[in-house]
């Protein structure tokens, strides 16, 4: 009886044994199954080489170098102090620098951890030649962003670095990772999930000291595509190296489709370099201030101004003014900045002469509501929606502005102002270029863009919007900005050129007594049939007819003579 | 002759070799990376286990029992050697080196103690009072003292559920027996203060293996997802993650369950604990078929030994009993634990034949 009573007291345990088994196996296998797998396997991230940025000829402007660096595999290293000791005297560096990046950089014993890049080639053959003696040491190729073109690209092409915490928090739906190299400006970060490609990776198991026991998978990066901007390398830099690191901007853009040839920002940074120095310094090289800076564009808007007041009906193409060299308005008095008068002037002598007089007439006749109208048809005060960042809408003022934030009426003197392009009106380089190139191509607003293509196929599609200006009106506006070259008394006469037939407007902007005014020298060429339109923009210089007109000049002369053969340009 | 035998238990032997050789499979797959003397020494003992294992199968159990005072004496002595000139492993005394083997006494006192106790109470059987109680009692204490101080706590603790097995068979009146029960669970906070810290740690770790994750807590956690991993078909022989890559401690010994858990999963898990409850059930068949009650005493004697160890150890690897180092019959690498088991099967097997 009580060897029964015993015998059943087992099978109880017995069965307890057999539930808490069934418990853990099937109730709880999933989860113990997770961890164990957490337990042995670990993922090493294999970075993929980032897609080249090309130019419109496909000469390269931004790449990947190889460079070498040292690695460690701490899980092969017998004697890290000694091998440490070595790998110094070998590199010439210090043994505390090699350890602060050991420490910062291991991740686990099997992944390779990098102790120093950038070394010599001669360095590397060596510590290739004595890895016997150093077991764990190895070389590896890093690629590093090369940029070919240093400076004179980096307002476009922009920059990467690593991902920042708040761009993580964006990114990481779209497969972005701690520690990725993310573009921080211009195309590189425009393009960046084109550029990037896809990370490679492979699973390691590893044993309970984290030592890789074998690969399970591996998967192989995927290179990033390439991307090829519509800019010309030999124009950016021969524009960039014009301006001679003399604060302002430049465009060149095809007015026929908004492709942007050049587009510099001077002084400008060097991306292969550490930005500190640029952050530091006065001239604010980090600035665009092609699309960012918003400035006065003075005599230049007397284009928008005649075009206005020629839609208008306010002017006709043979009405006529008299400049005495001043002005009247109410109380204010305006000089036109040839003291001695330009006399009679119809519209056609009034922009290649730039006579103040005549556009402050013609403007109170058309009035500042006609002007804000068509500054914003234009595309004055607003982005162009070029592929870059930071673009800046500049600022076309209304006589409505003026009353709800000024609390102040409109006086006929701002209308005056206003039409020579002075006054409250900003403007940015960019804005500018467009404004100028409908006039070049016969009233389309164009998009401007620095994107040719993303891919090897797709080609980049942009819409112009063709704006409703009579075809005379701009001839007219056109035959003007030819005289300016053309004509002995032009303000651009200076700067014409042997090569190609220019059209072109020049502003000078005062900024305050004493300093130096801005300079502006915007137009196309050739002046029949142009093929690209021009803004040069130059900060405290003096007349836009001088330097911006010589270096407009110069760079036009580079482009035509290169081309003058290239049917398709 | 041939008539004695047809009594032979063929279940029980059979049982038992398939539980050896399932054994070696898995001490295969748990140290073959290593080493494979293990497989070697575990066969070497296995088959001076068969010796003894013939030997005692012919032997009356009668005969054996009526040794046990000496047998006792014996393990005192080498309780007593092993206390003063024992050699140390893993923080704890319990090992006699005699030159290639090393041989365990607390495995071999706790057989000869139960014999010791199964001699006694048959001696008793008109009389079945206090005193006797007291006398057996104090028979466990003395070696149980000396085992405890080894310290080999789960070899001391299996002495307690041995002792009382025999004190129920025997006949004690359940008056007495839930007397000494109650006052022993009552005295049992006192047997805190006579524990070494390891194991007042081994059992704060039980209540909460995260406690201590990378030390004391480790073996466990870690034989925990082994076994859950295994889900309901195993990772495959040769291929647990946790086995194979060293993730499991003492995996070839205390903790070898592991293996099979996480390698054949609960399939095989079944298999090998159902095999072990074959194994008990035999015994207490064996003990039903005895008429005398001296047979009935080591029967049950054995089957206790057999079962508590088992259902203790494999408890304790599925984190469901505090770690206390106790081998799986059969299976866990150690001679001394495979020679005591075959002699238990022995003498069951002396007693089907001889009773």
């Amino acid at each position: 009886m009580r060897t029964r009573i015993l015998q059943t007291f087992f099978t109880i345990l017995f069965i307890m044994v057999v539930i808490w088994l069934y418990y853990l196996q099937i109730i709880k296998g999933p989860f113990y199954d997770n961890l164990s797998s957490r337990n042995s396997i670990r993922l090493l991230n294999i970075a993929a080489p980032r897609g080249n940025i090309y130019d419109r000829f496909g000469k390269l402007v931004a790449g990947n170098t190889l460079s070498f660096g040292v690695f460690i595999i701490p899980q092969e290293v017998d004697d890290i102090d000694a091998e440490m000791e070595r790998l110094s005297g070998i590199l010439g560096v210090s043994k505390s620098l090699l350890e602060r990046n050991y420490k910062r950089n291991r991740t686990a014993s099997f992944a390779p951890c990098e102790l120093i890049r950038d070394v010599s080639k001669k360095a590397a053959i060596l510590i290739e030649e004595s890895r016997l003696e150093m077991p764990g040491v190895i070389i590896k190729e890093i690629p590093f962003r090369n940029y070919y073109y240093n400076a004179s690209f980096s307002h476009v092409v922009g920059y990467i670095g690593e991902i920042d915490r708040l761009e993580l928090e964006l990114l990481k739906p779209y497969g972005y990772n701690i520690k990725d190299l993310i573009g921080k400006d211009g195309i590189e970060r425009f393009c960046d999930r084109i550029l990037r490609g896809k990370n490679g990776g492979m699973q390691i198991q590893v044993d309970n000291r984290g030592r890789q026991v074998k690969v399970m998978s591996y998967r192989r990066p995927k290179k990033g595509r390439d991307v090829y901007l519509t800019l010309d390398a030999g124009l950016q830099k021969i524009v960039y190296d014009l301006f001679n690191g003399q604060r302002g901007a430049a465009i060149f853009m095809d007015p026929r489709n908004g492709e942007i040839l050049s587009l510099i920002s001077s002084p400008s940074y060097d991306p292969n370099e550490s930005l500190l120095k640029a952050m530091r310094s006065e001239d604010l090289p980090l600035l665009n201030r092609a699309i960012m800076g918003a400035y006065p564009p003075g005599s230049i808007f007397k284009l928008v101004t005649s075009i206005a007041a020629l839609e208008s009906k306010s002017v006709r193409a043979d009405t006529g003014f008299v400049c005495t060299g001043k002005i009247n308005i109410g109380k204010d008095e305006l000089s036109c900045w040839n003291k001695d008068g330009h006399g009679y002037v119809d519209m056609e002598k009034a922009i290649a002469w730039s006579c103040n007089v005549y556009f402050c007439h013609a403007g109170l006749l058309t009035g500042a509501d006609k002007i804000s109208e068509y500054a914003i048809l234009f595309g004055l005060g607003r982005k162009t929606g070029v592929e870059l960042f930071g673009e800046s809408n500049g600022f076309v003022p209304s006589k409505e502005w003026k009353r709800a934030k000024k609390k102040e009426i409109w006086y006929p003197g701002d209308t005056a102002n206003f039409s020579i392009g002075q006054g409250y009106l900003l403007v940015t380089p960019l804005q500018i270029a467009r404004m100028v190139s409908s006039i070049a191509n016969g009233g389309a607003l164009v998009e401007p863009h620095v994107l040719r293509r993303a891919k090897d196929t797709d080609a980049v599609n942009f819409k112009t919007e063709i704006l409703k200006v009579a075809k005379e009106n701009i001839d007219l506006v056109r035959r003007g900005m030819r005289r300016v070259m053309e004509d002995p008394d032009g303000t651009g006469n200076r700067a014409a050129s042997g090569i190609v037939s220019i059209s072109a407007k020049t502003g000078t902007v005062q900024v305050a007594p004493g300093i130096m005014p801005h300079g502006w020298f915007v137009g196309f060429a050739p002046s029949e049939n142009p093929k690209i339109c021009f803004v040069v923009f130059l900060e405290n210089i003096g007349s836009g007819g001088d330097a911006p007109a010589e270096i407009a000049k110069q760079a036009l002369e580079y482009w035509f003579g290169k081309h003058k053969d290239d049917k398709k340009i | 002759m041939i008539k004695k035998y047809k009594e032979f238990d063929w279940v029980l032997l059979g049982t038992s070799a398939a539980i050896f050789i399932i054994g070696l499979l898995f001490l295969f797959s748990a140290t073959y990376s290593k080493n494979i003397d293990f497989i070697i020494r575990q066969v070497a003992w296995f088959l001076i286990g068969a010796l003894f294992f013939i030997a005692i199968i012919n032997i009356n159990y009668r005969k054996i029992i009526s040794l046990g005072y000496i047998f006792y004496f014996l393990s005192l002595i080498l309780l007593l050697i092993v206390f003063f000139f024992g050699s140390k492993r893993l923080g704890a005394q319990r090992w006699l080196e005699l030159g290639y083997f090393n041989f365990q006494p607390s495995e071999f006192a706790k057989l000869f103690i139960t014999l010791a106790l199964i001699q006694y109470l048959t001696e008793q059987k008109s009389e079945k009072g206090i005193k006797n109680i007291t006398t057996a009692f104090f028979i466990m204490l003395v070696p149980f003292v000396l085992i405890l101080a080894q310290p080999d706590l789960g070899t001391a603790l299996m002495l307690v559920p041995v002792f009382f097995t025999l004190l129920y068979i025997w006949g004690i009146r359940l008056k007495h027996l839930f007397f000494i029960i109650g006052g022993g669970l009552a005295l049992s906070p006192l047997g805190w203060f006579l524990l070494k810290d390891y194991q007042k740690e081994r059992l704060m770790v039980f209540m909460n293996p995260n406690i201590d994750p990378l030390g004391a807590g480790y073996t466990v956690i870690q034989s925990r997802i082994a076994i859950g991993s295994g889900g309901v078909f195993g990772k495959g022989w040769l291929s647990g993650t946790q086995n194979q890559l060293n993730f499991l401690t003492e995996r070839h010994t205390d903790f070898i369950f592991s293996v099979v858990g996480e390698e054949w999963g609960f399939i095989g898990g079944i298999i090998l604990i159902g095999l072990y409850y074959v194994l008990v059930r035999r015994a207490f068949e064996i003990a039903r078929k005895t008429d005398d009650p001296c047979g009935v005493l080591a029967a049950c004697g054995m089957a206790t030994i057999i079962g508590i160890q088992v259902i203790v150890n494999i408890s304790m690897t599925m984190g469901f009993m505090p770690v206390v180092g106790l081998p799986l019959l059969l299976v866990s690498y150690g001679g001394s634990s495979l020679l005591v088991t075959i002699i238990a099967l022995g003498l069951l097997e002396s007693i089907a034949i001889h009773r």
